[in-house]
């Protein structure tokens, strides 16, 4: 140990003794808590500032663009859909247009009874989503409808003969099949949208449906195909989400819809019969689909519906 | 914070002011500078004083808070730097030209780096031992050897009679 070892705490000492200050300490404590609040305060007006300039800078673009993107028409249709009056009327309306379900044999009366307009009065008076390659794709399907749609009378649910008797047309390479089925997808949507068909079943609605085979076994991934005959127009559309169009060179009144479905289109072609009961095809292209585009699936399958022998 | 734990505050600082005053005043090299520095620590250690309580030894805490904030604050005015035309003029020059023997010490102190001036006070002001001192300057206890062995040895340089003539006139020029 050399003598600056020694030597260095005693001078440090004596240099803080001389020289260090001896001030107030109380007033000392009081200025370090008045310091303390001082540097919170500053602190949290500086959060404060720094998270309003953020939600400025992030929040209004944000906005500004949400604004800016959003249809005109899109945002009418929202608003005008999700008031609760309208809401309500419009189900009064289906509701007093849609008679009951009551059960219908093969004896009805033959003469054309029009089919009542339902929801298709208040779909015109609402504009769907301006989509210009939804759009398009109407157009082609309703183009390649056309020719299409010269179809014989669905028959009843009770004469769906060819129930497990073997495929009866081929379509893309998949075999159908004809044959009666309780609980598909059209009775869930209408039950899902329409107060009037709660708790009823296919077989109440009377309805013939196409699948693809085997109808027991696993279908085809992304695409669902079917037909169904109902006593009457129903309004497919209660949320008014759908694009319509009249058919064109078809059988008088044939109604094409496409309707955008959460990961998939619905295709909906309501057809009336000489009866005057309609049927629907049906064809939900899921976005997991890659086959031939939905116009097309469409056309081909109703062509395949009007080569069919029923 | 409520008036006990105040009350509680004002104490602890009545008690250890004047002792971490000596060692920011050793640290610093300057009576105002080391003002500024312990209450940065205190008002520090007011925003966390439940914590500071309930340490096994609350001056160790807090005097750990002044060195961490003496080093970052010396980090931070190195480089914010400011070039000034004169430099001004700073009270009790003369009276501590006249404490010559205790201003030599004050003046070669002032020429070691803030953490080799750290090290030594800690280590012969505060009695503190290596580990502990490494502790509180978050070094390991080699570096702290290292820091002050360095000290020393300049120190051993600056305190001759013939160096110390010369390093007053310096520090004084200086300052």
């Amino acid at each position: 140990m050399t003598d600056l070892d020694t030597l260095l705490p005693d001078r440090l000492r004596h240099l803080a003794d001389e020289q260090a200050p001896v001030p107030d300490l109380v007033a000392h404590a009081a200025s370090a808590r008045g310091r303390f609040r001082r540097q919170r305060r500053t602190r949290i007006a500086v959060t404060g500032l720094a998270a309003a300039v953020a939600a400025i800078v992030v929040g209004v673009p944000v906005a500004m663009q949400s604004l800016l993107s959003a249809p005109a028409d899109h945002v009418t249709a929202t608003l005008v859909t999700t008031t609760p009056a309208e809401e309500t009327q419009a189900e009064e309306t289906a509701t007093e247009a849609i008679p009951p379900a009551a059960p219908r044999t093969a004896e009805t009366p033959t003469a054309p009874q029009p089919a009542p307009e339902t929801a298709t009065t208040s779909e015109r008076t609402l504009e769907p989503p301006a989509d210009p390659a939804a759009h398009a794709e109407l157009a082609r399907a309703a183009a390649l409808l056309g020719p299409s749609l010269a179809v014989k009378d669905v028959p009843e649910s009770d004469q769906c003969a060819h129930l497990d008797s073997g495929p009866i047309a081929h379509l893309m390479g998949m075999d159908l099949h004809l044959y009666t089925q309780e609980d598909t997808s059209l009775p869930v949507l209408i039950h899902r949208t329409d107060p009037a068909y709660k708790g009823k079943s296919m077989s109440s609605m009377r309805g013939c449906r196409y699948v693809i085979v085997p109808p027991t076994g696993p279908g085809v991934p992304g695409l669902h195909l079917g037909v169904s005959r109902m006593p009457w127009a129903v309004d497919t559309d209660p949320l008014h989400t759908c694009l319509s169009v009249d058919v064109p060179s078809s059988a008088a009144g044939a109604v094409l819809r496409r309707c955008p479905a959460p990961g998939a289109v619905q295709w909906w072609v309501q057809v009336p019969m000489t009866n005057g009961d309609v049927y629907f095809v049906e064809v939900t292209v899921e976005d997991t689909w890659t086959g031939i585009p939905g116009p097309e699936v469409v056309a081909r399958f109703a062509g395949v519906l009007a080569l069919t022998s029923w | 914070m409520d008036v006990d734990e105040d009350e509680e505050f004002t104490a602890f600082v009545v008690d250890c002011g004047a002792l971490l005053l000596r060692t920011a005043f050793l640290v610093t090299g300057d009576r105002g500078l080391a003002e500024d520095l312990v209450q940065t620590a205190l008002a520090k250690a007011y925003g966390s004083w439940a914590k500071v309580c309930r340490a096994d030894d609350p001056i160790a805490y807090v005097r750990r808070i002044m060195v961490n904030s003496h080093l970052s604050w010396r980090r931070r005015l190195l480089s914010t730097e400011q070039v000034v035309e004169t430099i001004p003029d700073r009270g009790g020059g003369d009276h501590q030209a006249s404490l010559a023997d205790s201003d030599e010490l004050r003046c070669a102190l002032l020429q070691l780096s803030p953490r080799v001036r750290t090290a030594v006070v800690l280590r012969y002001f505060d009695d503190l031992s290596e580990a502990e001192t490494a502790q509180l300057m978050g070094c390991s206890p080699a570096t702290v050897n290292n820091h002050v062995s360095r000290g020393l040895a300049t120190l051993r340089t600056l305190l001759t009679p013939e160096a110390g003539q010369v390093l007053a006139s310096t520090t004084r020029r200086l300052s």
